[in-house]
């Protein structure tokens, strides 16, 4: 069930949302590489003024507008994820799990799975982007889907 | 005893403990409200604040927590025997780590999302916060020491390790260029990486790769030391992008084939614990168990370090407060797993107890090569591998995490090195490779202080490291306590893993004193002073900050004013 909260709801399996959207980017952390110990994450991402990585920095930036913009397009009626793709636990269970409930046929599951990017967006179990967003360009997409 | 039922008896330890203990605790200590509007929530902007299913959260929060700590102290650890090592592992799971890391969640997802180290500085003071960045440095200064000393012997041990360990770094560096540059898909070139990596262990035992038997004095260990360190010195300069982000995704997916792997060859060989319940023919030179286990078991029983990732960016994902319970709670669980395998493969991989004894002939003989060479048996049998594969399989494994943190803490201690010098306004110690020099210097003098020519030895350093990691975990702990007092909670099931993690703490500080003066190991010595000063330091906030706080009104709010 979708809960009141604004804009985002955990969803059973028996509803499945008009649309979903995995945003598939790095979070601007260290991960699976030296466990807890010495690591590159909160209080420690920020020296001098000058964040420790940049560009996932930036990607994590341009992921949010993509977020917001289509929260604001679609409200509750949308799943939104964001998943890191060195969360790997999780990755691809969450993908096979919307190329199952949106019927993806098995080329274009294929296309999602190994055309999958550091920075990837996919649409209702589609792959629609890899690097670079636009995020006219996504909801140009969005507006095509079926 | 077999290795299944021990297994068995630990992760259904575990199981009882999640599903009450973890309970009560978020029932009614915590006071978890599913309604509670999160940080996640409440700022939520896509970037940095974003709900997140307790499931993906969950293997993201697991992801960041796993590496070689939780291996290498329980492979120290069981040389006082299996049991008090498995009592602590699931002992402390239960009743400390799970607490401690989800206590730490929670407190950070009531503050806004604000990290441990924020919130130290508002509950504890200002001089919290200065000794949070102390025992920060401490403690990298220490595991990179360790950690060099540990890859530099398990490269003489398994020699076949040798040419994949540093064959990887070529292929980090060719999956940044396409990930991050050519921005290729992710998964053809991991699984490419992957079997690039498995064919040079191949490689690696055709060919095993050793240093003269002795260069200017130093032994093949040392120079593989002084290698080491002038390989973190060199990865820390680099951008990130180049070497230590693509790391992410080899030792991630590393990590998940290396324990299905040693987990499915557990279930099919089914080995024999062939260690002592109690080891009762310790070695001369290993310290009494009380207290030094609790310092040398840390991660997978309490570590400190958690409860910087559970309020770094899992609080900022936490999508319904009760989460912190399946998040927090089974992230340490999963610890604790860990390091059940560890001790499985330290106790049960070796053919008898005089195999066994002999390994563990020393303090300092057990950790990583102890693992590799016992959870490499239990490979060999149960998947009917070569031995020498899966030795070198296990090796690399881990010489892939240690490596990997000594490119972090190098970097981070640079980082400390330099805005110290923008503090205290000294140009000397703010230049990138300046700094870098001062932080590889002063783990290279703690590595050889430990070890002395040889380079070995300095695995002397890891209960000093545990103690500070431990010393971590009492000031969160006290944050915890702090909080729940405040809101007229009970604090009990916080102070008592406190006072007992600041009480072994201080008591393992003296103990080692006493032998580093016994052994004129006077720069170990000067280490453990400084570290008991940080220790009495935090006890000392800590009897200030509760008397404070119990003079204080009950609030119905747990937010720290942040």
């Amino acid at each position: 069930m979708y809960s009141e909260q604004a804009g985002v709801g955990t969803v059973s399996e028996a509803r499945v949302p008009e649309h979903s959207l995995i945003l598939i980017r790095e979070w601007e952390q260290q991960m699976s590489s030296s466990g807890c110990c010495g690591r590159l994450e909160g209080d420690l991402l920020e020296w001098g003024g000058t964040r420790c990585f940049p560009e996932r920095r930036r990607h994590m930036e341009e992921a949010g507008s993509v977020y917001r913009a289509f929260r604001e397009r679609l409200g509750a009626s949308a799943e939104i994820r964001v998943v890191d793709p060195r969360n790997f636990l999780a990755l691809l269970p969450t993908l096979i799990r919307d190329i199952r409930r949106y019927r993806v046929s098995g080329r274009e599951a294929v296309r999602t799975i190994f055309g999958l990017g550091v920075n990837s967006v996919v649409l209702d179990g589609r792959l629609v982007a890899r690097g670079r967003w636009q995020v006219s360009d996504l909801l140009a997409r969005l507006e095509a889907s079926p | 005893m077999s290795a299944i039922v021990l297994a068995a008896l630990g992760l259904g330890g575990f199981a009882l403990g999640y599903v009450f203990y973890s309970r009560f605790i978020a029932d009614r200590i915590f006071q978890l409200d599913p309604d509670f509007e999160t940080p996640a929530h409440a700022q939520e902007d896509g970037v940095d604040f974003v709900p997140t299913n307790r499931w993906v959260l969950w293997g993201h929060h697991f992801t960041s927590i796993a590496g070689a700590a939780p291996i290498v102290g329980p492979a120290i650890g069981v040389i006082w025997g299996w049991l008090p090592a498995f009592l602590w592992v699931t002992v402390g799971t239960v009743f400390f780590a799970g607490v401690h890391d989800a206590g730490a969640l929670w407190a950070s997802v009531r503050n806004r999302g604000e990290s441990i180290g924020a919130l130290t500085e508002s509950v504890v003071g200002k001089r919290a916060r200065s000794l949070f960045m102390v025992v920060i440095f401490l403690l990298l200064l220490m595991v990179n020491a360790v950690f060099a000393i540990i890859i530099a012997q398990l490269f003489v041990d398994v020699r076949s390790s040798v040419i994949p360990a540093w064959f990887v770094i070529a292929v980090a560096l060719g999956i940044g260029w396409l990930l991050y540059r050519r921005g290729v898909p992710l998964l053809w070139p991991s699984l490419i990486a992957l079997g690039l990596l498995y064919a040079s262990m191949f490689v690696g035992a055709v060919f095993p790769v050793s240093l003269p038997e002795e260069v200017l004095g130093l032994q093949e260990p040392a120079q593989w030391v002084l290698i080491l360190f002038v390989y973190a010195a060199i990865a820390s300069l680099l951008p990130v992008w180049v070497l230590l982000q693509p790391r992410d995704y080899i030792n991630g997916i590393q990590l998940f084939v290396g324990l299905a792997i040693f987990f499915m060859a557990v279930l099919l060989a089914n080995p024999t614990v062939v260690a002592p319940a109690f080891n009762t023919g310790l070695p001369d030179d290993v310290p009494p168990l009380l207290p030094l286990l609790f310092v040398t078991i840390a991660c997978g029983a309490i570590s400190g370090f958690h409860g910087l990732v559970s309020s770094g960016t899992t609080s900022k994902q936490l999508d319904k407060e009760s989460d912190v319970r399946f998040v927090g709670y089974l992230g340490s669980v999963g610890e604790g797993a860990l390091a059940l395998a560890a001790i499985i493969a330290c106790t049960a991989g070796f053919a008898t107890l005089g195999e066994w004894d002999s390994f563990y002939s020393t303090f300092a003989a057990g950790g990583i090569p102890a693992f590799v060479q016992g959870g490499g048996a239990i490979i060999s049998e149960g998947l009917r591998l070569p031995v020498h594969f899966a030795e070198t399989l296990l090796a690399v494994m881990a010489v892939l995490f240690a490596a990997t943190t000594m490119d972090t803490g190098v970097r981070l201690q640079r980082y400390i090195v330099q805005e110290w010098g923008v503090i205290y306004d000294l140009p000397i110690l703010t230049g990138r490779v300046a700094a870098t020099i001062i932080a590889v210097g002063l783990c290279i003098a703690l590595a050889f202080g430990a070890g002395g020519g040889a380079g070995t030895g300095g695995l002397m350093i890891w209960p000093l490291f545990g103690t500070t990691n431990q010393l971590l975990a009492g000031l969160t702990l006290l944050i915890l306590s702090v909080i729940l007092m405040k809101l007229g909670r009970p604090t009990i099931y916080t102070l008592v893993p406190m006072v007992f993690v600041l009480v072994m703490t201080v008591l393992a500080l003296l103990v080692q004193l006493a032998g580093f003066w016994r052994q004129e190991q006077y720069f170990l010595l000067v280490m453990d002073l400084f570290i008991l000063a940080a220790a009495i330091w935090v006890a000392l906030e800590a009897l200030s900050t509760l008397r404070r706080a119990r003079m204080s009104e009950p609030e119905e709010e747990v937010e720290v004013g942040v």
